[in-house]
């Protein structure tokens, strides 16, 4: 299993200074006019970009056009990028506020931003019964991805915007909240509900045999 | 002692390996004789290890092309 604490450990923290480095290097590069390193800073950020779009959007067409849209606004105000915030942090930014725009311009009227009273109170499992020993062995890597990706989809959207960002891009707690414009206790209390609501999802999957049969 | 409520409030950090060490000690303690949350816990992991392992959301194979495609043109109209 990946390493998931929110604290970044010493080799997290020399690798996240060194993507900063390099990031940082291909930015200047680009201000100095060489188009092509862009590529590059695209290479290294379009899945980041592309699954929080999935993440906010729901639909795969809207998170390719968001990412493509989102990308190209970054490299035309790059200019005016000065390194005051990590150009990750920033590229996230443009690109989560695209994908606000597209639900605005669907009527979905959904906020991240939104706070929720008694959001973690309010939720309580419900599925008690025992999980196999390997459960991830019982289908195929193909079958896995296609479970996940539909219960991930199922998610309401904030909930399911933290899941992406901290569990499949392993963001620290901080980057997330960073990025979504939340405070920290926000990001962990929907990290929580939105885990405990995909475990409650995959559950009947991947339930012991015996278990079954007590529905 | 931690109640129930209180173990679902930590399973966070606890997931995380961010918690305190005394706290740890109640959660776990709780852990070794509550069945309703050793299974929460348990299959909790068990998710963040499924969705973790099968990267889900693949890259649309053209999508670094249309985005460079319209860097160009967007220079060359600047230019």
């Amino acid at each position: 299993m990946k390493p998931m604490s929110s604290i970044a450990n010493p080799i997290q923290q020399d690798r996240q200074g060194q993507d900063r480095d390099v990031d940082a290097s291909l930015v200047e590069r680009v201000q100095g006019g060489d188009t092509e390193a862009y590529a590059e800073l695209v290479r290294r950020h379009e899945k980041r970009v592309y699954r929080t779009l999935m993440g906010i959007t729901g639909v795969r067409e809207d998170a390719e056009d968001g990412a493509h849209n989102a990308f190209l606004k970054a490299y035309l105000h790059l200019k005016y990028f000065q390194g005051a915030s990590r150009f990750s942090t920033w590229l996230l930014r443009i690109a989560i506020n695209e994908g606000l725009e597209r639900l605005r311009r669907r009527k979905q009227t959904i906020s991240i931003d939104e706070e929720v009273e008694g959001e973690e109170e309010s939720y309580k499992p419900r599925e008690f019964r025992d999980w196999r020993d390997n459960p991830e062995q019982v289908y195929t890597k193909d079958e896995l991805r296609s479970l996940v990706e539909k219960e991930v989809m199922k998610l309401p959207v904030k909930y399911r915007v933290v899941v992406m960002l901290r569990d499949l891009e392993e963001q620290s707690t901080e980057e997330t909240a960073t990025a979504l414009g939340l405070e920290i206790s926000t990001v962990k209390t929907r990290l929580l509900r939105g885990r405990l609501m995909l475990r409650e999802a995959l559950a009947p999957y991947f339930l012991r045999e015996k278990e079954k049969t007590h529905a | 002692m931690l109640d129930c409520r209180e173990v679902l409030r930590e399973l966070e950090t606890y997931l995380d390996d961010d918690t305190a060490a005394e706290v740890k000690k109640d959660l776990e303690e709780h852990l070794g004789h509550c069945r309703h949350c050793r299974v929460v816990m348990d299959s909790t992991k068990h998710t963040l290890k499924i969705i973790a392992d099968c990267h889900t959301f693949d890259l649309p194979e053209s999508l670094s092309d249309r985005i460079m495609h319209s860097v160009r043109a967007a220079e060359k109209g600047q230019g």
